[in-house]
């Protein structure tokens, strides 16, 4: 993992900026697109992520926003605000929604519409409208209207009461932090309403100045003693360096100097577009092929099919890919591809037929691969050897080729050489645990080696485990014990970091298996994640070329010891759900989880991410339960945001291997999931219809 | 400087780490410290290439001055695949590059058909071209260019290894909706073949000069 994390450090200092510095949006301290502390209508680019660190007197923001769509874009934020407790410091979590309601264009201002802290209970909730103008190319005014904190310094009563009196009042129910996270839009755009605005001027390409009156009175930090704020205007300089960061330094509220870091980067932009791995084999004529020569009557020939079988096994190791099987009927070859190399399967899938085409006898004319996964057959790809031929430096080559092969279910099995099993893999490396937001230490981790090891004695069994030995960190430093009211199936995670020492993550049997045609099944026992041990069963539908995918999952889970080592507790739950996945197309996927979680609440789970083609991955999601907001705790209700990276996508170069976070703002015991491996969806997902379609340009690469 | 870095901090905690099937990793580790068999091998495989004798021309990557021998491993459909000691492919029909494979920003496939007609013609015209580049979501992105051919006259040039041979000079001058550039190629005086060329890849691997060892 640190390895991953070096990685991505540097590829991210080394990434050339998501844009040239003059055309990339200035964020404000809110990590959001903005002045100084309030927001303008400038857009950014689709598939933008930016981390923002700001800071000015009592208060600092660290923000992560992520342009979901053209117009959509989503934002978490942890904040601390100091002495806003009676003295103590605050730490917020606060998501905001912001939506692009029209573009500037050569008559017409940018608007946009935003919620802050939507969660509509917390510290930051405000909702604005703001329209953005460029008078010249460098220079930009806003302005806008704001409720909530922006309508908080100078307030007017709410012109929205003119459609109905309510508006007029907000709600004002000062929630205490336990009773954060609720979403009350009942708050949105009610109350008092203020305008703000401002002015950018561009005075270079990179060095920005900025100027505001701010509508935000800080009510609320005043009333705690958290600072003065006097004046509404607000003033700053932004330089923009080429390599994506912002830095800022800013003159606050007529008492505070401010200072601003940001950097971004967009998930379409991957430092090497294309990649830039090495050349496959070129398909060789097919005469010379046959001068290699298996001979006229090389299938009657005792011992020449295994020879061309070693010879194109032989290939397909050359380009990182495993040969599990070879068969042939009249002019078809049936190949078993296992692909431990490209995170793109269609890659994979182009340097295989490449592969049989230079190692095949020449009258083989059909091409049919079954791409299986830990020798369960997942999808199979169907060509002809003479339109690869025709298309391997064609135009339009990986277009052709995909609109002319045939990719459907591979339930009817694949070709398995004798040899294959049983089989032994290790990887011996590092990993880093990371936790977040503890207020005592917003960033705990631990760090250590970590050996895995995976036995397949047949297709479709596998025995796997790993341990690991913290090396160094601060998890084990933690304090802070779960209050929860609810069993503590997760919010015992102290507990665990620190009475473990060298912990066992996972010790498992494994049985997958293709129940039938478009079904995929798994059975997992033993030790199935850090906290649970017991029995996991999955069936999923999914056909090889829809969209829709529906699976169903049910687990016997025991807690294990705090030591992570092979005892169990007490606590043991019947958990499982039913899931729908959707995959909408253009990278956005969709997923619902209906069931029963680890505490024995019933709920549902909705999720939604955005995989660029790629492999970079961001996602939302929430958990709804029966358990009552009261007593889930802090948060009220279990959410949080996922960003995958593939290392692929930093090196250049294919691999299966990524990094994934889940950043939860707070981890509680409602809503909580068995997080079982191998989980069916995303194990079928890389080798189906719509995966391999996107990624079908690396297909000749 | 931060690349040095980086590579070092990066090697390290490579090295910390060894697997039975990442090959990447593997082979990252085995790339710096010269022991990949994945290198090993391209270069084995060129080595047997030149030994039997396979034609092979050498070519410089104009903007980083990278300069490297190409043999040319099959010849297919009028498509050579030239391939360097470390793996990186170039397609040239008749001497006209119709892809690279593995200079990153590669150019996918080109169709230059008009292209070639006129400068092997030696015939001034206009001709258009398609490039098909790969965008950093692995899709197919088409590019377009409107080219004006020019015949510029017999020229001296220096060939590989540094001798002085003369050339036929066409210049082509493209334009796109995006950018534009100027390609180079020399002929042969009597054969006619493209023996010397200068050719845009893509916006950010600039162009290459190719040359090849005259037989």
């Amino acid at each position: 993992m640190p390895r991953l994390l070096a990685k991505l450090v540097c590829s991210l200092l080394l990434l050339p900026g998501a844009l040239a510095a003059q055309d990339r949006t200035v964020l404000s301290f809110y990590g959001t697109p903005g002045l100084i502390d309030t927001p303008t209508a400038a857009p950014l680019p689709d598939g933008e992520l930016a981390f923002t660190t700001s800071y000015f007197g009592d208060t600092s923001r660290n923000s992560l926003t992520f342009q979901v769509s053209p117009r959509l874009s989503g934002t978490f934020r942890y904040s601390a605000i100091q002495g806003f407790d009676g003295g103590d410091t605050r730490f917020d979590r606060s998501f905001d929604l912001r939506y692009q309601l029209s573009f500037e264009t050569q008559r017409r201002p940018a608007i946009a519409v935003g919620l802050q802290d939507f969660g509509g209970s917390g510290i930051y909730s405000g909702e604005f409208i703001v329209a953005t103008k460029h008078f010249t190319p460098r220079f930009a005014t806003t302005l806008g209207i704001g409720w909530g904190r922006y309508g908080s310094r100078n307030g007017f009563t709410n012109p929205l009461g003119v459609i109905d009196n309510r508006f007029e009042t907000r709600p004002d129910n000062q929630l205490s932090i336990e009773e954060t996270g609720r979403v009350e839009a009942e708050k949105w755009f009610r109350g008092d309403a203020a305008f703000f605005g401002g002015v950018q001027w561009r005075a270079t390409d990179k060095l920005s100045f900025l100027a505001e009156y701010s509508s935000d009175a800080y009510t609320r930090e005043q009333n705690a003693g958290a600072g003065r704020y006097p004046s509404p205007l607000n003033f700053g300089v932004n330089y923009q360096f080429d390599n994506g960061v912002d830095l800022g330094a800013y003159y606050l509220y007529g008492t505070d100097i401010g200072v601003l870091l940001n950097y971004s980067f967009n998930g379409k932009n991957p430092p090497f577009p294309g990649g830039r791995e090495g050349a496959p084999p070129p398909i060789v004529p097919r005469n010379s092929v046959a001068a290699a020569s298996w001979g006229e009557n090389w299938r009657d020939t005792a011992g020449r099919a295994e020879r061309v079988e070693q010879s194109a096994a032989q290939a397909f190791a050359a380009q990182g890919l495993v040969l599990e099987g070879l068969a042939f009927t009249a002019n078809r070859a049936q190949a078993t591809l296992r692909n431990p190399t490209y995170d793109r399967f269609a890659q994979a899938l182009g340097r295989a037929v490449r592969a049989l085409a230079n190692t095949l006898p020449p009258e083989i004319e059909v091409f049919e691969i079954t791409i299986a996964e830990a020798g369960v057959p997942l999808s199979r790809a169907v060509f002809n050897r003479s339109d690869l031929e025709e298309l391997e430096f064609a135009l339009d080559g990986a277009w052709q080729t995909y609109a002319r092969s045939e990719i459907s279910d591979a339930y009817a099995g694949a070709p398995r050489s004798p040899g294959v099993y049983p089989r032994f893999s290790y990887n011996f490396g590092t990993y880093l645990q990371p936790s977040l937001f503890d207020p005592d230490n917003p960033i705990r981790a631990d760090f250590g080696p970590e050996l895995s090891v995976s036995y397949l004695p047949a297709p479709g069994l596998v025995f796997a485990g790993s341990v690991r030995q913290p090396l160094i960190g601060n998890l084990d430093q933690a304090t802070r014990m779960s209050n929860s009211q609810l069993p503590r199936v997760r919010s015992d995670l102290v507990l665990y970091n620190t009475e473990s020492e060298l912990e066992l993550s996972y010790l498992t049997g494994e049985k997958l298996f293709r129940p039938g045609k478009n079904l995929y099944g798994r059975v997992t026992a033993g030790y199935l994640e850090r906290m649970y041990g017991g029995v996991s069963g999955e069936l999923l539908w999914k056909p090889v070329n829809k969209r829709l995918a529906l699976g169903a999952e049910i687990n016997y889970a025991r807690q294990r010891d705090f030591d992570m080592l092979l005892g169990f507790q007490d606590y043991d739950v019947i958990t499982g759900h039913a899931s729908a996945y959707y995959d909408f197309g253009n990278g956005y996927l969709a997923q619902i989880d209906a069931g029963r979680y680890l505490a024995g609440d019933w709920g549902a789970t909705f999720s939604l991410d955005r995989e660029f083609g790629n492999g970079m991955r961001v996602g939302a999601f929430f958990t709804l339960t029966d358990v009552p907001f009261d007593e889930f705790g802090e948060g009220s209700f279990d959410k949080g945001i996922r960003i995958t990276v593939p290392i692929s996508w930093l090196a250049g170069e294919p691999t299966r291997r990524g990094f994934g976070q889940v950043i939860r703002p707070v981890t509680r015991d409602g809503g909580a999931r068995l997080d079982v491996r191998n989980r069916l969806y995303e194990f079928t997902r890389g080798a189906h219809g719509h995966e391999l379609e996107e990624g079908w340009g690396k297909f000749w690469r | 400087m931060i690349l040095r870095i980086c590579l070092s901090l990066f090697v390290g905690v490579l090295l910390a780490g060894c697997a039975s099937e990442d090959q990447v990793f593997a082979r990252s580790v085995q790339k710096l410290t010269g022991t990949d068999p994945g290198a090993t091998q391209s270069r084995a495989r060129f080595e047997t290439l030149v030994a039997s004798g396979a034609p092979t021309l050498i070519a410089a990557v104009e903007s980083s001055g990278q300069v490297s021998f190409l043999a040319r491993s099959a010849l297919r459909g009028g498509v050579g695949t030239w391939v360097t000691p470390d793996n990186v492919g170039l397609l040239l029909q008749g001497g006209f590059l119709a892809g690279t494979r593995g200079l990153g920003s590669d150019l996918v496939s080109a169709d230059i058909s008009q292209v070639q007609a006129l400068v092997l013609a030696r015939r001034a015209g206009q001709a258009q071209r398609f490039h098909t580049y790969l965008d950093g979501e692995n899709q197919t992105v088409f590019r377009s260019y409107q080219c004006t051919v020019i015949p510029q006259g017999m020229r001296d040039i220096t060939l590989p290894g540094g001798g002085a041979g003369r050339g036929y000079l066409m210049v082509e001058t493209c334009a796109g909706q995006n950018n534009s550039f100027e390609n180079s190629f020399w002929l042969h005086p009597q054969r006619g073949e493209v023996i010397q060329s200068r050719q845009f890849v893509s916006d950010a691997t600039g162009a290459l000069q190719i040359a090849q060892f005259s037989g």
